[in-house]
C-alpha cells in the first residue's frame, strides 16, 4: 500500500522525471529508438514466423495425413465410423486417365466431397459431378480453351470407349493457374462405368483425431498403428510429404524465433544499460544536489525508474506498432487478430523486463550519490550560452587570433 | 533556546601517521535566532565542520544535535528527511537544480517532503528577496547574485530550525556580495531565523552577531 507521505510526493518526482528526459533529449532519443527498434523486431519477427506458421496451418487445416490405398466400399465404412479418424474422404489410387491437351497435361480422377475438401480445394460455382456426364473442371483451363468458365459448358474428353466423350461442367474449381497440369474430377457413376464390374481401385484419405499435438514421427508410427488392424501395413500406406514436411519445417522456425528474440534483447539491453550507466554517472552532480535538497535515496531510485518506464511507455507501444505493421505487410495471409495481441502483450512484457533488467545498476548508481559530493564539487552551475554571458569570451582559433597579433594598425605586436 | 549544540566533534582522514584532522575534537552551541560567522584561512576544516553540522557528511566522532535530535542516531533516509524539514542550505556555488525554473526550486523541499507549500510564506519569501519577476525563469538565465537569492528563498521555505551558508558570497561580485548578505541578515531577522555561515572574509563576517574562529580544525578562543 502507498503511504500518504510516498503518494504525494509522487507528483514531485514525476515532474523532475519529466524534466530530465526533457533536458536529456539527446541521450533519450537513442534510448527510445533502441527499446523501439528492439520491440519492432521482435514484433515483426513473431509475426512473420508464427503468421507463416498460422497461414500453412489454415491451408492444411483438416488436410490429409495419409492415404490408405486400394480400400473396399466396406473397409472404407469401417474406417469413416473409426473414432480414431477425425476425417475420411474417398479417392482413386492414382488418376483415372492422364489427358494431353497440347501443352496441358489434364489429370482425371474421382473425389467424393470429403476428399475435395481435404486436398483444400474450392468450387467457385456449382458442385461435385453426380451424373455419369458431369463434371468439374478448373476454371483457368476453360479460359485457357478459349471457352466460358460457366456452368452448363460443355467439354470433350477421350476417355476410353466405356464412357462418353462429352461431358457438361457442373462444378468450378479454383486455382491459381500456376502451371499446366490440371485435374478434372468425374463422378462415381463414370468410374462403375469405366471399370464396369472390376474392382474399383479407391484410396481412403484419412486424418486422424487429436493429431495437432503429435510430433511427425509420432504422427506417423500412430497412423501405422491404428490402421494395422484393418490389414493396412506400411505399404499399404502413403504420407502425404506435403503435410510432414510442412510440420517438420515449423517447429524448426519456432526454435529460431525465440533465439534470436533473445539475441535481441541482450543487444538492446546491453544498449539500454549503456546508455542509462553514461547517463547517471554524468548526473552525479545534479543528483548530489538532489540529495543535498532532501531526496531520498528511495525518491532518487523512483525517479531513475519513473524514468525509464516514461521512456518504455512511448518507445515500447511505438515499436509494437510499427512491428506489426511490417509483419502484416510481409505475410499479409498470415496476419491473425488474436496472434497480434498476444505477441503484443508478450513483446511489451519482454521489453518491460529487460528494460528494468537493464536500469538496475544505474539506479543503485544513483541512489549511492552522497550529497556531500555535489558540494565538494567546485562548480558553477551549468553555464550559461556564449551569447548571454557578461564575461569576454575569444575563441581559440587562427582566424580571431589574427586580431590579436595582426590588429588594425598592421603593426603586429608590440 | 539551543538549536545546535556539537560535542567533541571529530573528522579525521587517512591513519596515523599520515592521518588529517579536519575537525578536530570542536564544541559548538548556537542559540536561537543567533547569526553566527564561523571564520577561518583556506583548509582550516570549516566547511567540513559546516557539512557534519548539515548532516551532509558523518563524523568519525562526535555528535551533532540540531533542534534537540541527535543526527548521528538517523540512518540515511531519516537523516535526509530531516535534513530538508530542519536545515536550509546556501551554497558558494548555488546548487539550483538547472532542469527546474525558479519557482520550483525554491518549493522543492516542501514538495519532496509531500508537503503543501505555504502560499502567504512563500510570497513574503520571494517578495523580500525580489524574486516576483523570476519566478519562470531558469536558473542559467539568472545572474549570480539572482541565483543566490533563489538559494536563499529555498533554504528559507521550509521555516528550517537553522540556515547554513557556506561561503554564500564566494562566486559573487561586491555589490551582489552586499545585496546577499543584506538580505540573509534581513530575512534572518524578519523570521526570526538562525543563521550560521562560514566564510574567510573578516569584513563579511563581522555582519554577523558573533564570530567564531576555527584554525587546523579547532575552535581558536
Amino acid at each position: 500500500m502507498i503511504s500518504l507521505f510516498t503518494a504525494s510526493s509522487n507528483k514531485i518526482i514525476s515532474s523532475l522525471a519529466d524534466k530530465s528526459i526533457w533536458a536529456d533529449r539527446r541521450r533519450n532519443i537513442f534510448i527510445i529508438t533502441t527499446i523501439a527498434f528492439a520491440s519492432c523486431l521482435m514484433m515483426s519477427l513473431a509475426l512473420y514466423v508464427f503468421g507463416g506458421s498460422y497461414q500453412t496451418g489454415k491451408f492444411y487445416r483438416g488436410r490429409l495425413q495419409a492415404a490408405v490405398l486400394y480400400v473396399n466400399p466396406e473397409q472404407f465404412a469401417a474406417l469413416s465410423e473409426d473414432e480414431a479418424i477425425d476425417q475420411t474422404g474417398l479417392s482413386l489410387v492414382m488418376p483415372l486417365k492422364e489427358l494431353r491437351i497440347g501443352k496441358d497435361r489434364l489429370s482425371v480422377t474421382y473425389y467424393d466431397e470429403a476428399a475435395f475438401l481435404m486436398y483444400s480445394h474450392e468450387l467457385t460455382q456449382g458442385r461435385l459431378p453426380e451424373a455419369e456426364t458431369e463434371i468439374a473442371i478448373p476454371v483457368s483451363y476453360l479460359e485457357k480453351q478459349g471457352l466460358e468458365p460457366a456452368l452448363g459448358q460443355s467439354v470433350t474428353l477421350e476417355l476410353g470407349q466405356k464412357v462418353p466423350s462429352e461431358y457438361t461442367v457442373c462444378g468450378l474449381i479454383k486455382d491459381e493457374d500456376a502451371n499446366s497440369s490440371y485435374e478434372v474430377l468425374v463422378s462415381q457413376t463414370l468410374l462403375e462405368s469405366w471399370f464396369s464390374g472390376m474392382d474399383i481401385p479407391y484410396s481412403a484419405l484419412i486424418r486422424m483425431a487429436g493429431s495437432e499435438v503429435m510430433g511427425t514421427d509420432e504422427l506417423k508410427q500412430y497412423i501405422l498403428d491404428r490402421m494395422e488392424p484393418y490389414g493396412f501395413d506400411e505399404a499399404d500406406i502413403a504420407f502425404s510429404s506435403s503435410y510432414f514436411s510442412t510440420f517438420d519445417n515449423a517447429s524448426g522456425n519456432m526454435l529460431t524465433t525465440v533465439l534470436v528474440s533473445i539475441l535481441i534483447v541482450i543487444a538492446c539491453s546491453t544498449v539500454i544499460y549503456s546508455l542509462f550507466y553514461i547517463s547517471v554517472t554524468g548526473k552525479v552532480k545534479e543528483y548530489g544536489r538532489l540529495r543535498v535538497v532532501g531526496i531520498t535515496q528511495k525518491q532518487m531510485k523512483r525517479l531513475v525508474r519513473k524514468e525509464s518506464r516514461k521512456l518504455s511507455l512511448l518507445s515500447v507501444p511505438l515499436g509494437i506498432v510499427i512491428g506489426s505493421i511490417i509483419g502484416y505487410l510481409l505475410i499479409p495471409g498470415g496476419w491473425y487478430l488474436p496472434n497480434t495481441v498476444k505477441f503484443a502483450v508478450i513483446t511489451a512484457l519482454v521489453m518491460e523486463i529487460t528494460v528494468r533488467l537493464s536500469i538496475r545498476k544505474p539506479v543503485r548508481i544513483a541512489a549511492s550519490v552522497s550529497p556531500v559530493e555535489a558540494v565538494r564539487i567546485t562548480t558553477t552551475t551549468d553555464v550559461a550560452k556564449l551569447g548571454s554571458t557578461k564575461k569576454l569570451h575569444r575563441k581559440i582559433h587562427p582566424i580571431p587570433l589574427q586580431g590579436f597579433i595582426f590588429p588594425a594598425t598592421g603593426n603586429g605586436l608590440s | 533556546m539551543r538549536i545546535l549544540q556539537t560535542k567533541n566533534l571529530k573528522k579525521y582522514y587517512g591513519e596515523e601517521p599520515n592521518i588529517t584532522r579536519a575537525v578536530d575534537d570542536v564544541d559548538l552551541s548556537v542559540n536561537k535566532g543567533e547569526f553566527v560567522a564561523i571564520v577561518g584561512t583556506s583548509g582550516s576544516g570549516k566547511s567540513t565542520l559546516l557539512h557534519m553540522v548539515g548532516g551532509l557528511d558523518t563524523p568519525t566522532s562526535g555528535s551533532v544535535i540540531v533542534h534537540e535530535k541527535e543526527l548521528s542516531k538517523m540512518n540515511d533516509e531519516e537523516l535526509t528527511i530531516f535534513r530538508r524539514r530542519n536545515i536550509g542550505f546556501v551554497f558558494q556555488n548555488y546548487n539550483l537544480v538547472p532542469i527546474l525554473n525558479v519557482y520550483e526550486n525554491i518549493v522543492l523541499p516542501v514538495e519532496l517532503d509531500g508537503g503543501t507549500v505555504d502560499r502567504n510564506f512563500a510570497d513574503e519569501v520571494i517578495h523580500i528577496l525580489a524574486l516576483e519577476d523570476k519566478l519562470k525563469s531558469m536558473p542559467n538565465n539568472l545572474s549570480g547574485g539572482q541565483q543566490q537569492r533563489v538559494a536563499i528563498a529555498r533554504a528559507l521555505i521550509t521555516k528550517p530550525a537553522i540556515v547554513l551558508a557556506d561561503e554564500p558570497t564566494g562566486n559573487l561580485d561586491s555589490k551582489s556580495s552586499a545585496d546577499v548578505l543584506g538580505l540573509l541578515k534581513l530575512t534572518g531577522g524578519k523570521f526570526n531565523q538562525t543563521i550560521v555561515m562560514i566564510t574567510h572574509n573578516q569584513d563579511i563576517a563581522s555582519l554577523a552577531d558573533r564570530i567564531i574562529r576555527i584554525e587546523d580544525g579547532r575552535i581558536m578562543g
